[in-house]
């Protein structure tokens, strides 16, 4: 019975503190931005731009703890045709289904990039010592071979160098593979047979025994050629590119091709020490770094680009309804606003 | 007479098949098992010339399940059907029942905003005496030391704010386990059949990736500790439901049959002998829900959640493992303190239920 009555006067005391602690918690609601995933390079560049903005009294950072988690928490949000303020980039499965089935999003107008501002910015230890902000860099993404393919498979080297997968290419390829739930494989031989983009990479000869292939008649990788390894790396876009290339490459110039399957920085230096031979999407400057590194002992060779658009990445980002309710809402100084800024406001964020 | 006979015979067959069958040694039934087995393989080697497929489309079964769930072309295969439903009935879920998801994640969220305040507006000193306090009343000298110790430096290496985060969520994952495992306990305490029903759900629980459910979670509560703590109630509840109702049933005949002879209702019975005498195993219960909640603290990172494992996360994400060694053995010192405190309580609990020890 003593212990009983112990335990209520525990309970109560905890139930008094936990009241209080609601009651003085309430402050000010700010607007919240879904920001990078933790870890990556992207989470402190938004920290520091949004202190450069200016927008730190306003808006709060929300950690998505993942990639899973920050692909979720937009969906989610789009479903339910809430506003939401996000980070992203492209071009990505997320940002092509949202633009295919959710009638897109607005990129909010920032300060335009100059080098100056970004070395700024990156030399900034912390967000607070940023005075100057602007936008991200749009990107470049390369397609790189090991540098022995320049004799040993001159003309796959020459097709790679035609290639530039453009803007409805990608957005055919994903919304496909989005759409059906087919291998990247099949829906690879789908857009080759709906588009002509990729005829123009391809030389005549290898045209001919595509047709050749398509129509059964032989066609088909020729074992005595060396087989070419792809990097099949994590993300949709680059095992697309791989299939279309590799459905190329078998059929048209008769090398075997196979892949192996891993993270970006393994990747990296899978190509560099030759246990893969063709990578198709090299981010940069995200993966600047590893690709500076990679590059250095000379066995890697940039051959051109991978994708017609820039890439893209930016942490302000909203749904096109939410730009549609509200027409003064376009740059991120408008987030200053009372208005705009509580338009993203969560519970928690703090 | 004549259906009495018939019915007998078919009595007598089954029951004299049965014993045919047991009487047999047991090597002829495997041998005649193992011949039928090659016998099969067989024929589908056979078969495999021309290549066996397996039915996915058996009857039409593809397009009639995947039929209420595509707008367009229905799937001719089983598994996409199948796969193409659950997205469409998640997204449903998700664009309608936000009037239930976003009071019960308010709810949550405040809860554990209280608890955390709580536990960061303390003077560290203020937390650490409450721990020595606790555990020389309940477990003795050496957690006392080693707890005082262990807190301390994890304080030392700046981890202070990180596992009184952590802590927050533990407490109310373990409180809202505790709230549903308890009742559940005891209703699957009183039922066989119940039992044997929830039984495989709770075991599905356990050991689903909880990557498979952390996705759908995150849509419905969003991003953050609700979600985190969602997540950890799904995978940590199994073992206090199953020690409540086991708690429950090894309460012994004796005793129970000794209370309805005083005339007790089944409400006291419950209340009165049943549950206090069950204390001891429902405590263990609890201390494995607890563990099992802090072994989910940096998969609850995945999805937002604050403290030590976002701290171990975003370690990783960087190639840091020192920061991540830190922010683990944060986790670890936090486990064995509430793992001893919790199990010196059942214990004491059990010593004053025997009389023991006093």
């Amino acid at each position: 019975m003593k212990m009983l009555k112990k335990g209520w006067l525990l309970g109560a005391l905890a139930a008094m503190l936990l009241a209080l602690a609601t009651a003085c918690g309430g402050d000010a609601e700010k607007g919240a931005l879904i920001t990078c995933i933790p870890g990556w390079e992207c989470e402190k560049v938004n920290e520091k731009q949004l202190h450069g903005y200016g927008l730190d009294e306003v808006i709060t950072l929300v950690n998505p703890g993942s990639y899973e988690g920050l692909n979720s928490e937009i969906l989610g949000a789009f479903e339910r045709q809430e506003n939401i303020l996000f980070y992203y980039w492209g071009p990505e499965t997320l940002p092509a289904k949202l633009i295919n089935e959710y009638g897109g999003f607005v990129r909010l107008e920032e300060p335009a990039y100059s080098e100056a501002c970004w070395d700024h910015m990156s030399a900034a230890e912390e967000a607070a010592d940023v005075t100057q902000a602007c936008q991200y860099p749009d990107a470049q993404v390369l397609i790189a071979v090991r540098s022995e393919l320049l004799e040993s498979a001159p003309d796959v080297v020459e097709f790679l160098s035609n290639w530039t997968l453009s803007d409805d290419g990608v957005n055919a390829l994903l919304g496909r593979l989005d759409e059906t739930g087919d291998s990247y494989e099949d829906v690879a031989a789908w857009w080759m047979q709906q588009s002509q983009e990729w005829t123009a990479w391809v030389a005549p000869e290898a045209m001919s025994n595509l047709v050749a292939a398509a129509s059964g008649a032989g066609g088909g990788p020729d074992s005595s050629k060396p087989t070419l390894i792809f990097s099949d790396l994590n993300w949709s876009t680059a095992l697309l590119q791989n299939a279309v290339a590799r459905i190329i490459i078998e059929n048209g110039y008769g090398y075997p091709t196979d892949a192996v399957a891993g993270a970006t920085i393994p990747m990296m230096q899978a190509l560099a020490a030759g246990d893969t031979h063709i990578s198709m999407e090299i981010w940069l400057p995200n993966q600047q770094a590893a690709w500076t590194e990679a590059t250095a002992a000379g066995t890697v060779t940039e051959i051109g680009d991978s994708l017609a658009s820039v890439a893209w990445q930016s942490a302000f980002l909203i749904p096109q309804y939410t730009a549609d309710a509200n027409p003064g809402l376009r740059h991120v100084d408008d987030l200053k606003k009372e208005e705009y800024y509580s338009l993203f406001a969560r519970p928690g964020a703090e | 007479m004549a259906a009495t006979v018939a019915s007998r015979d078919v009595n007598g067959s089954r029951e004299g098949l049965r014993q045919r069958l047991s009487a047999l040694p047991g090597r002829y039934v495997y041998g005649g098992g193992l011949a039928v087995l090659l016998a099969v393989t067989l024929v589908f080697l056979g078969l495999g010339q021309t290549g066996v497929e397996f039915p996915t489309n058996f009857f039409g079964i593809s397009e009639r399940v995947g039929e209420p769930c595509t707008d367009g072309a229905t799937p001719d295969n089983l598994g996409r059907a199948t796969s193409e439903c659950v997205d469409t009935a998640i997204f449903w879920t998700v664009r309608n029942f936000d009037f239930v998801f976003g009071p019960v994640s308010d709810t949550v969220l405040q809860f554990l905003l209280a608890i955390e305040r709580v536990l960061l507006w303390l003077p560290w000193p203020v937390v650490i005496a409450a721990v020595v306090l606790l555990s020389s009343r309940l477990a003795g000298l050496r957690l006392t030391i080693f707890a005082a110790l262990t807190l301390f430096g994890l304080g030392a290496l700046g981890l202070w704010p990180s596992t009184m985060e952590t802590l927050a969520l533990i407490v109310v994952a373990v409180t809202i386990s505790i709230a549903i495992a308890i009742p559940m306990g005891v209703v699957v305490a009183r039922s066989d059949t119940l039992d044997a029903m929830v039984r495989p759900v709770l075991d599905a629980m356990q050991t689903m990736p909880s990557f498979v459910y952390l996705v759908p979670v995150v849509m419905f509560f969003g991003i953050g500790n609700v979600s985190a703590i969602f997540a950890t109630v799904i995978y940590a509840v199994p073992p206090a439901i199953r020690l409540t109702s086991l708690g429950i049933r090894q309460v012994s005949p004796g005793v129970v049959e000794a209370a309805r002879s005083f005339g007790t209702t089944s409400r006291q019975l419950l209340w009165k002998v049943q549950i206090p005498m069950a204390v001891p195993t429902i405590m263990a219960g609890i201390n494995q829900t607890t563990m099992m909640a802090l072994a989910m603290v940096v998969i609850a990172s995945l999805v937002g959640a604050g403290g030590l494992g976002e701290d171990v996360n975003r370690a990783l994400g960087r190639l840091e493992p020192g920061k991540a060694l830190l922010g683990g053995i944060g986790i670890v010192v936090l486990a064995i303190i509430i793992d001893r405190l919790t199990q010196a309580a059942a214990r004491k609990r059990q010593e004053a239920l025997t009389g023991g020890g006093r």
